[in-house]
Parts: structure tokens; sequence; C-alpha cells
């Protein structure tokens, strides 16, 4: 009887740190049925097209209806599958997407450092071009976030290959970053007030 | 190590002990004073933390073994056309302005996603200089008020904006050329409004636009008219003044041009060239506070000072005929004399580099003879402006506006005026004549004591939500554009109202205030061009008001002096505009009802202020309530002993006991406005004073965060200070002995975060406290939670008194978090959720926080908060407003003063972004950003050049508490005073 209390708090930090717990491998069902692997892979749209505020301020957000209707007013413009987002746009109402990557209220991330400083889009969500809805491939723990930023040279990677899916280093991983660290001047910090504010 | 008692010796810097209340003070002498206020340890009712937490564990534990371990799914709307230059969580500043007393003070607006979160001042704004006051920054709480007025009425009934404009175009269709119309507004600089009220009467040269203002009753006006033949404003030039004397005026608060005036005098002030202010008034003031000679004295009395002080610069001068002043009337007694001598000698002898300035409660040739006086200093002329408000205010208005509805001449009447029931002289029954009124119509934020009055009740759109324009007091005009479109669906601008009786109902007021400023573009430019550069910079250059030196006609201010009336006797009353209320209409503002009042730290209440000594005369003590009466209408309210108080003056401040509007004013206090009399806006004789049953429990913070007797705010004089008089500075400034760990040293440390307060800067004037509250996410508590000491200000300003209860000298100390280098907050939190980071920060994490409140014990400076309660509940505007950079804390979680940790962070990665490192001063706190007079600096310690690491320098620096060996980041800097008898 004494193995039963201690077991569940274990079982309870095991669940929290399990994809189960953390959610990730999980597609998220969207409103319109968005495929990364027909816009970023086949028709090779960069990341920061739809993206450009990962470059630009903390969150990457996701495009307006206007950026869908730059090409979707022209091309399958009847089609029934974007029926939602031609509402969106003449009705001038967001469509109303699902959350992939949540994190706490207390947790404060900022994309554009991160990008600015040579770590690759790859390196936190995966292959976006390979999934047909996004799912989380990351832990997202905060555990994860200090791995990085204790030791982030073998992540980084030259700022303009940021955006690519496949760029792998020429050569060690490691090496290569730490060249990264010293081009960019990268020092991550692993103060509480650097996330926690 | 020597014993703590060696290592700080008391009194630090000589002179009288520093006490905060009265009251502390003689329960200390008895030594029955308690530590916590009462009610401090009463568990809060309803579910127990504990219970909470069990509960919680267990749900979790269920819910996790169910399958459901996370957070339900959250949506993320985009827009589905964005607004230009939009990034997603990157704010917005929008430059605009905040209309109070009729004149503008231009702000910057923090917009983030189209919600502004933060109002803060203008730099290029002459009236702001980048400072905002406490109710600027609150007036963003105003804006997302639950409690504002919904829906149009009539009679009591709700119908639609279609119905009012149908009525108002069929009034609007009149032959009688506008006998039967009616305006109620308060007087405006705006020019829109100036223009719009010229078009009506156009239209209708029969109607009338009355003016109704309750803080503003003509009396500096009827001063200037009398001395300068018009109704002009003195503009004194305070960096260039050595010598002040304040005439009931308190000058320093954050009214009206209280922000340049504050920093101009304050920059002025600085050592080793002091300038020195001489005061008299009737109550503590912040600008008494601040004083270097103060007199106390009843209203009543200060024109005869006033003319004592004449008659003495007239002889200084060799002017016989302010000399002569001297002769009648009765006479001053020592104290008064002593006071008049110096001030005179001190006056005559810096000449055109003085100045004499006068409260607008005092009567008419007393402005007069100010502007007298400042001319006789110089060169025979006083620097002025022209007045601009439109209409020009007049106290006699409103009764002949009562006069005309009580004879049914009037059928339709717009009031924009905010709350005149609640406002008007209690001789001017305006509440009852409105109801003769067929279609009275009223505009406001609130259903109020006006709305219950008017047939018709509209609420208003915030100011914040629609297009108008402004002028400061010197002229520069604004474009006052809007933040957010209206968040209710029925609320319309005042303007739009006004405009079905000027024709102009199909233009909007955008169209009509760009066609307004057309005209005043220079050629070459492009309207569109200029345009976008006004909203951009927020003022229209160009329009400020040309300087006049006007002539003082010196017989006929000397003959209305000799006109003035004896000083009172027996008790007077004395009504004054309040610090955070203003005249009411901030009543329902919960930042600034909990903001406590500078010099009584009074909370959600007022209270009728008296002296010591009139205490103790009528057996008078805090919380008794009396009943005042004065001609036949009375109140009953509770006592305040405050110290500085004239003797047998009842000061009582206007704005409080609304009956209606907002549940949060109302109840709040007690409505002294209804003492208040037409002939006797100001101070009334005769008001008779019995004490009745029960006793009132206020919510005073003063006793609050207590300091245990040392001392902390420190002052001296300038000449001591000059004489190195005070050699135990020296020991509040070296590095002291401890037995803390040392702290991990970090080699690549590239900033050290510091702060400064300069006390000798610091007025108190509460803005500060604001500031934080809105970018930090502080909740109000309430008044229940006040009065247990659990308000959570961050950043608290403590008032010392020292010495004598009757003429105390004052000291205001701001004080938050010192983020000490050694902190003992640290060494004792179990969970580690207060650390300290490689920048000498002393970090607060939340999401770690058990609350044992055990760091809150341990500090020795008193600064941390606990949410005892959920504070930050509310509806969806209230998550509006919020900072969305700063978490929100829930309950048992303690909070303290972050340095604005969030724009650190915010200013490390823009930096880093664009390859480079921080900038010296770009990184600027909240708190630093609204002080008017720059006290708060923060800054690099790293950098030997950055301010903060000079002040860190100055030999008037001094750490709080240093013997504690805690080595705070933030140093405060002793404040100098000025007294006469130092210069001899």
């Amino acid at each position: 009887m004494v193995a039963l209390p201690a077991a569940i708090p274990v079982a309870l930090l095991l669940l929290a740190r399990n994809p189960l717990g953390t959610g990730a491998f999980e597609p998220v069902p969207q409103p319109v049925q968005f495929d990364h692997r027909h816009h970023a892979a086949d028709e090779g749209i960069g990341c920061r097209y739809c993206h450009e505020g990962a470059w630009e301020g903390p969150s990457a957000g996701i495009p307006p209806t206007s950026r869908c209707m730059g090409c979707h007013a022209q091309i399958w413009n009847e089609s029934t599958l974007l029926a939602p987002v031609r509402q969106s746009y003449f009705e001038d109402r967001p469509i109303p997407w699902n959350r992939v990557h949540r994190l706490p209220d207390y947790v404060f991330f900022n994309h554009a450092i991160h990008v600015h400083k040579g770590v690759g889009c790859v390196s936190c969500h995966g292959r976006v071009d390979q999934m047909a809805r996004v799912e989380q491939v990351a832990p997202l723990t905060m555990g994860w976030c200090l791995e990085c930023h204790r030791d982030p040279a073998p992540n980084l990677r030259p700022p303009e290959y940021v955006a690519d899916m496949t760029w792998r280093p020429p050569g060690p991983a490691r090496e290569r970053g730490l060249e990264v660290m010293r081009a960019l001047d990268v020092s991550p910090r692993t103060e509480c007030s650097t996330c926690h504010r | 190590m020597p014993p703590l008692t060696d290592r700080y010796p008391l009194p630090v810097l000589g002179g009288p002990e520093p006490w905060r209340s009265l009251e502390a003070r003689a329960q200390e002498e008895e030594g029955t004073s308690p530590e916590f206020p009462p009610g401090a340890e009463a568990a809060p009712r309803g579910v127990s933390r504990r219970a909470l937490l069990e509960l919680a564990a267990f749900g979790t534990a269920v819910s996790g073994l169910a399958g459901c371990f996370r957070a339900p799914n959250e949506k993320v709307l985009p827009y589905s056309r964005p607004p230009p230059e939009f990034t997603p969580g990157v704010p917005h500043h929008y430059a605009t302005g905040f209309v109070l007393d009729g004149y503008v003070r231009g702000v910057l607006a923090r917009s983030q996603e189209g919600r502004p979160t933060l109002v803060s001042g203008n730099p290029s704004h002459p009236e702001s200089l980048g400072a905002a006051g406490a109710h600027e920054q609150a007036s963003l709480l105003g804006l997302y008020d639950p409690h504002r007025a919904r829906a149009v009425r009539h009679r009591d009934v709700p119908t639609s904006l279609a119905r009012l404009f149908e009525m108002l175009r069929r009034r609007a269709a009149r032959t009688d050329g506008g006998a039967g119309l009616r305006l109620l507004v308060e007087p405006s600089a705006s020019p829109l409004w100036a223009r719009t009220c010229a078009q009506l009467l156009e239209r209708f040269p029969e109607a009338r636009v009355v003016p109704f203002s309750s803080t503003d009753t003509g009396q500096a006006e009827a001063g200037a008219r009398l001395a300068l033949g018009r109704p002009l404003r003195a503009i004194p030039d305070w960096r260039a003044a050595r010598a002040v004397v304040s005439l009931d005026d308190d000058f320093l608060s954050t009214a009206v041009g209280g922000l340049r005036a504050s920093r101009e005098f304050i920059a002025a002030r600085m050592p080793p060239e002091l300038n020195r202010l001489w005061v008299v008034e009737s109550r503590l003031s912040l600008t008494g506070a601040f004083a270097d000679e103060r007199l106390r004295a009843r209203p009543s009395r200060v024109p005869l000072i006033a003319r004592g002080l004449a008659a003495e610069v007239g002889r200084v001068l060799g002017r016989e005929d302010l000399a002569t002043l001297a002769g009648s009337g009765p006479d001053l007694s020592t104290a008064e004399r002593r006071w008049v001598e110096g001030a005179a000698r001190n006056l005559a002898g810096h000449g055109a580099r003085s100045w004499v300035a006068v409260g607008e409660a005092q009567p008419p040739a007393v402005h007069a003879l100010a502007h007298l006086l400042n001319a006789a200093l110089g060169d025979g002329t006083v620097r002025c402006v022209e007045r601009v408000l439109v209409p020009p205010p007049d106290a006699g208005a409103l009764s002949s506006l009562v006069e005309d509805l009580q004879a049914g001449r009037v059928d339709t009447l717009l009031i924009t005026a905010w709350n005149p029931v609640f406002r008007a002289p209690t001789d001017v029954p305006l509440g009852a004549a409105l109801e003769r009124v067929e279609d009275a119509v009223y505009c406001a934020l609130h259903e109020d004591e006006t709305s219950a009055r008017v047939s018709w009740s509209v609420p208003t759109t915030h100011p914040y939500e629609s297009w108008e324009d402004g002028r400061a007091m010197d002229g520069t005009a604004t474009v006052l554009q809007p933040l957010i479109a209206p968040l209710l669906d029925s609320a319309v601008s005042p303007l739009e109202l006004v405009a079905a009786f000027t024709g102009a109902l199909a233009t909007p007021p955008y169209a009509r205030l760009r066609a307004q400023w057309r005209a005043h573009v220079p050629p070459p430019e492009s309207f569109e061009d200029a345009w976008e550069r006004w909203l951009a910079e927020g003022i229209i250059p160009g329009t400020r008001l040309p300087e006049l030196r006007v002539p003082v006609d010196a017989s006929a201010v000397l003959a209305a002096v000799r006109r003035l009336p004896s000083p009172d006797e027996g008790l007077e009353l004395h009504f004054v505009t309040d610090t955070k209320v203003h005249d009411g209409r901030f009543g329902a503002n919960p930042w600034l009802q909990e903001l406590p009042d500078p010099v009584t730290q009074l909370t959600w209440d007022n209270a009728v202020w008296v002296s010591p000594a009139t205490a103790s005369r009528l057996a008078l003590s805090r919380g008794a309530r009396v009943r005042l009466e004065l001609r036949g209408r009375a109140v009953e309210a509770p006592v305040l002993v405050v110290p500085g108080q004239a003797d047998d003056t009842l000061t009582v401040p206007l704005g409080y006991g609304q009956r209606l509007g907002s549940p949060v004013s109302r109840g709040v206090g007690f409505d002294a406005q209804a003492l208040r009399f037409q002939d006797a806006p100001w101070f009334a004789p005769g008001v008779r004073l019995s004490r009745v049953e029960g006793h009132h429990d206020f919510a005073l913070t003063q006793e609050h965060w207590r300091m245990e007797g040392r001392p902390v705010a420190l002052q001296t004089t300038a000449a001591r200070f000059a004489a190195r008089d005070d050699s135990g500075l020296e020991r509040l400034q070296a590095p002291q002995a401890h037995l803390y760990p040392p702290t991990p040293t970090h080699a690549e440390v590239r900033h050290r975060w510091g702060m400064a307060i300069d006390l000798h800067r610091c007025t108190g004037c509460s803005a500060c406290v604001v500031a934080c509250q809105a970018e930090n996410n502080i909740p109000a508590v309430g008044k229940d939670q006040v009065r247990r000491g659990r308000e959570m200000h961050w950043l608290r300003i403590d008032r010392y008194f020292q010495g004598d209860e009757h003429e105390p000298s004052v000291i205001t100390q701001p004080l938050m978090c010192v983020h000490c280098e050694y902190a003992p907050c640290e060494y004792v939190c179990p969970v580690a959720a207060t650390v300290h980071s490689d920048e000498g920060l002393n970090q607060m994490v939340y999401n770690r926080c058990v609350g044992t409140r055990y760091c809150s014990n341990n500090c020795p400076y008193k600064v941390r908060r606990f949410n005892y309660l959920e504070y930050n509940r509310g509806g969806p505007l209230d998550r509006m407003y919020r900072n969305p950079q700063v978490t929100v804390r829930s309950r048992g979680v303690m909070e303290k003063c972050t340095y604005c940790v969030q724009r650190i962070e915010g200013a490390r990665i823009t930096a880093r972004v664009e390859g480079r490192d921080i900038r010296q001063g770009e990184v600027r706190t909240a708190c630093q950003q609204a002080c008017p007079t720059g006290a708060i600096v923060f800054g690099d310690l790293e950098r030997p050049e950055d301010p903060v690491s000079q002040l860190h320098r100055d030999p008037r620096h001094y750490a709080l508490l240093n013997h504690l060996g805690t080595q705070p980041r933030t140093v405060h800097l002793i404040r100098l005073k000025n007294p006469w008898e130092d210069a001899g």
C-alpha cells in the first residue's frame, strides 16, 4: 500500500514529459484542410512567405486570409475546399485555426531572436513540408528548451538556411554551429526572466 | 563584525525622527503598536487555499488518469485583412491627447493587436514632455470600464439611437431662432468645439452655450481682467525662477499645467544652486510638502498675508503704492510676519527671477495682486498668453440656465458636461429644473445623477474612441485620434449630437476635423502629408500662442485689494479638488480610487481634514463621525487628523459620495458638494460641527509596510550638506560586512542593471504608482482588502513626517524592490522561486511560487506583495487592457517589482536581432517613463557614463538599510531643503 501514493506522482511526472502529456505527434484537425506538403514542398513556397512574423517579432503568426486570396483569387477559386477561406475574406471574419504549438501563459517565447541567431524552423517544428496536418514534434518542455540554451552549437546553422527544411551541416554539426555562434554572437541565456516575466 | 547598533547609529543625519501618522506615533510611545493592520491574518471566506490545493491535486490526478491531461484546444484568429505595418506581438504607439479641465495633455498610447494597453506621455508635447500623470495613465481603465452606460434611454425606457436622432432632427427644424435651445458644456480649448458652437449660434442666434466647470470658477480669469484688462493667463518661467512664492497654489500637483511646472521647477532646484519655495496654504498639499518655508493659514487669511507680502515687497523695493497696503487691516501674527518678511526679501533679492503664484481658490483681487507683484519685481510687465477656453468659464451661467429651465423657456437641452447635477452648487437646483425640460439629452459614460433627471440619456464614446482636437495651455494643438473602434454599438460622440443643430449631421467628425485644419497647412506641403505628420507627432506645429508682455493697472489692483474682506473667525470650510478623482469624474476608476492620496495615504474615501490642535480642542480623533452644517445644508462625514493642516480649517475633498453612477464610485466617501454654495465655491465661514454616533474605518495605507522606525527617507539642508556636516551619510554608502554567502561571479556579464531614486526630485505625485500598475497588470483589490494591508502596488510612495505635528516637515519616498545584491528573500525560498540573475535582477518566478511568504517575511524593505485572493478575475473587458508581455498572477503567488524585466528582455531581443548591444537609455522602466521630474533613473551600472552610474557615485546617494549588508541595486539620493535662515 506504500507503493501507490508514491507511484501516482511518479506516473504523473512521467506522463507530463511523455508525448501523451505534451501533445506531441498528434495531427491537429483544422477548419480548412490546408496541406503544407502541397504548399511548402510541391510549390516550394518558403516558410517566410506566410510566417514572416517569425523574422520580425515574437510570434510567427498565421497568415491573414488576404494572403491566401493572393493566389486563390486566381487559382482554385471555385474549389469547395476553399469555401471557408473565401467566406472569411468576403465577410472579413477570421478563420478559427486550431493551435498546434502551445506554451503556458507564463512563458514568453520570441521567434525573431531564434531565427536571427541561426535556429532553423525544422529544428523545433520538424518536417512540416511532409505533414498533411501539422503536428507538434518537439515536447516543448522547459527541459527541452534548456538543453539547447545550454549547448546551442549542434542546432545552429547559417541564417540564410534557417527556413531550409533539408539543410545538413557539411561536416560535424557542432563545429559548424560553433562558427555560427562566433559569427552571430550567439549567447543564449538561461536566467529565469529570459522566458518568465 | 561589530554589532548592528554600532554600525547603524540613529539618527543618521541628526534632526528629528520620522513618523508616519499621529496615531501610529502615539501607539509606539505606548508600546501598543501592531505590526500588521487588523484583519491581516483573517482567512478568506469560501474554499481555503489548502483545500483548493488538495482539490486541484485530486482533480489533476483523476483527469490525468482519465487521459485528458492537457489543456483544452485553443483557437488562433489571424486577421482576415491585416492593417498595414502589422506584425503580431509587436506593439504600435499612437500619439493622441487627454483632456482635463478643457486643456489637452499629449499622450502616447501603446496598442497591442489593436487594443490600447498603456498610456504614457508624449515627449514632443509641451505640456507632457514625456511624462504622464496618474489621471492620464488611469484613463486606460476608463475605456474598458464594464459599467459604462450601454443603452439609449428615453424616460427610463430603452430606445434606439435612431429615435434619438429623429427627435434631434425635429428639434433642429425650429423657427424660434433657438430661443428654447441650450447647450450645457465644459469649457474646452478644442478648436473644433469652438467652431461647432459658433456654427450653432450662427444658425440659432437665440440659443445659449452654457459653460459649467466645478474646478475653474473664473477667479483667476477675473483677477487677470482686473490687473491686465483682459482675461489672460500669466506664464511663469519656472526654469529661471530662483524664489517662488505660492499663495495657496498647488502647482506641483499633476493638475492642469502641473507636469510641466514640476519638471521645470525641479530642474531649477538641483544642487548646488537651489531655488527657494515659499508656500502659504491651508491644508498640506504636495507643493506645501515640498516647500522650503511653509506657512499654514486658514484660506480666508491668505488674502491678508498676500497683502502683507505685497506691502513688504513694496517697502524693500521702495514702491510707495505697494508699501501703503500695510497701513490698514488686521495685523499679521508673528509667524506670518516672519514668513512675509523673509519671502519679500527673497523675492526682491532675485527681482525678475522670482515668481508669485496664486491658486484658483483665492479671490480675484489676490490674483491681480500677484500680477502686480510679478510686474513690480520684473520690468513692469507680465508674460501672458490668451486664454483659449470656449465658452469662457462663467460661474453665474449655470444659475441663469436654471432660471430659464424653471421658467419653461427651454425645450431642448444638450448636456455634454460630466454629471452637472452632482457637481452643481448646492443652491442651484439643477436636478429639479432638468425635469421640466421636454427633451433634455445627457451624453455620458455612466448612468449617474444627471441621467436620472433628464428625459434622454445617451451613452457616449470614450475620448479614446472618437476623433477630436484640443489645445494645451500654451496653445499647442493636438489631433485626438481614436485608438480603438467604439466598444459599444449605441455610443455616440457628443460632437455628433451637436452636429444635428449645425446641419453637419451628414459629415462625420473625422471629416469635419480635417476640414477645420485644412487651412492650417503652409502652401508647399500637401494636406495629407501634414496630417499624417501631425498624427504621428501628436502636435500641430505653429499653433503655439504668441507670448504677450502686458503692463499692470496698479491703481485698479490696489483699490480691489483694499476692498478685500477681513479674514473670518471660527471654523472654516475649505473645498479642494481631489488629487485622485478630481471633481468626481474619475470616481469610477478603481486604479485611482485605490491610489493612496499622496498626503493622507487614504484610499477609497474622502474625509474632513482637521489639524491636530483643532482635533484635540473639539475632542475628535481619526474616524470620528461629525455632522457639518452650513446655511441649512448638512452632511455627515468622518474625520481625519492631518498634521500641517491650518487650525480651525475643515478641508473637504470634492468628488466623492456619488449616489448613482458606476458601482465603483457609488457610496464611496461623502458628498462635500452639498455644502458648496455659489458665492463660496472654495471656502466658507460659519460652518457648524457636531459629533454624531459611530466610527468610520478608513482604508489608510500610511501605517502599512512599517520600517520599524528606521529612518529610510533622508533629508537635510543644502547648507549643512555643502558643509559636510552629515558624516552619517558615508556610513550608508560604503559596502558593509555581512554573513550572506557570496554570490557566484559571472565572468561575461554585459549589463548590471541598477536604479537611482532622487528624493530631491520626488514631489510624491504618484504618477509612477499608476504607471507600474498599468504596465505590470497589478490588480486593484478594493477597500476591504486594502484595510487588511493587502494592496498590491509594487511601487509604494511612503510619506514621512518629521518633527512637530503642527508644522511638520514632510518627505515622500518611492519604494519598490531594491534588487539587493545579497537578497534576504532568496535565501529563504524553499522552492527557488526567487533567484538572482547574472545581471543583478532579483527575479520572481511565478510558476514556481507555492506561496509560503517566507520571502516577504524576510524582506527588510517590505516590498513583496502576495495574492491573498484571486484578484484578477474579470470579464472579457478586463482581459483587454492587460499588458500581454507580463504574466497575470493568480491566487497564492508572491510578486514584486521586476525592474520591468519585460522591457529589458524586449530591448535585448531588438538589439541582438540588429546585431548590437542595448543602447544607453534604451530600457526605461514604466515608473521612470511616467515621472514628471525625472526622479527615477534606471540604467546599466556596467557603463560608467550611464546617468544611473553617475547617480550611484553622487555624494547624495545612500543605500537603504545599508547596515544589513544587502547592497541594494537601487540607491536613493537624499533630499535637500533650502530654508531661509541658511541664507542669513
